[in-house]
């Protein structure tokens, strides 16, 4: 029977139904914090792929949550460190200004294992506070969680360019294929200037 | 001990063919995954 997982691309509602994973409970329980925080965040690259199915193995889980003050990070890490821990560093203020305010991504996991883990990052570019303001609401059974835009999932995956990353795009690209906007894909396509990738895979 | 000669360019087609064929089962897995495990409904633009 498995659980539903549901999202509403374009003017479709697509619900499938599969067993979750380790991968998926780890997401859901990291979720459920921000969430609680009302938090702004994105799910993005692979894993939003493997939510809607894709059969494939992955060490990471990439997320994109917005850029807070100190005090506000300290409460989300206090939060976290209930079932998580932090592989990359111990300290609160380490964690925060050598590493998020650095551009560099922290990992978390859950506390007896490594992998599966979270790597969060603050947005650091126009195109990542964009995908902040433009994320997609998904349930997983009675959980939620929020995901990148798709249109932009597909192209960046295609801009990433390897032979997994492309064949994420596809499966995407076929999952979605009724609710895609062509015209929005179109465009970050060209902006990230994959014109002929997408015409020869998806 | 002998080696075996190994042609690149024949392992680079391999590569490509395998390549190909993986995004052809991706394909054919979404379209069963769709028959099967998806429903999609359309709905009134939000």
């Amino acid at each position: 029977m498995g659980e539903l997982i549901e999202a509403i691309v374009g003017n479709y509602r697509y619900t499938l139904s599969r067993e979750l994973k380790d991968m998926d409970r780890l997401v859901l329980k990291f979720a459920r914090i921000l969430n609680d925080m009302s938090l702004h965040y994105a799910f993005i690259s692979g894993y939003v792929s493997i939510l809607f199915g894709r059969s494939r193995l992955s060490e990471d889980i990439d997320i994109i949550v917005e850029k807070m003050e100190f005090a506000e990070f300290k409460k989300l890490w206090d939060a976290l460190r209930g079932d998580f821990w932090c592989i990359i560093t111990d300290s609160v203020e380490d964690a925060y200004y050598d590493y998020l305010l650095s551009n560099t991504a922290i990992r978390f996991a859950l506390r007896d294992s490594v992998i599966p883990n979270i790597e969060m990052k603050f947005p650091k570019t126009e195109l990542e506070r964009w995908v902040l303001e433009n994320t997609i609401d998904v349930t997983v059974g009675h959980e939620k969680l929020k995901i990148s835009d798709i249109e932009l999932q597909i192209a960046f995956k295609l801009y990433l360019g390897s032979e997994k990353d492309i064949e994420d795009a596809k499966h995407l690209y076929e999952f979605f294929k009724e609710g895609i906007d062509k015209d929005k894909l179109e465009k970050f396509v060209m902006e990230l200037h994959v014109a002929e990738l997408a015409r020869r895979y998806l | 001990m002998e080696y075996p000669k190994i042609d690149l360019q024949e392992l680079e087609r391999m590569k490509k063919k395998n390549f190909e064929e993986r995004l052809k089962f991706i394909e054919l897995y979404v379209k069963w995954l769709k028959e099967h495990k998806v429903r999609v409904e359309k709905v009134e633009k939000l």
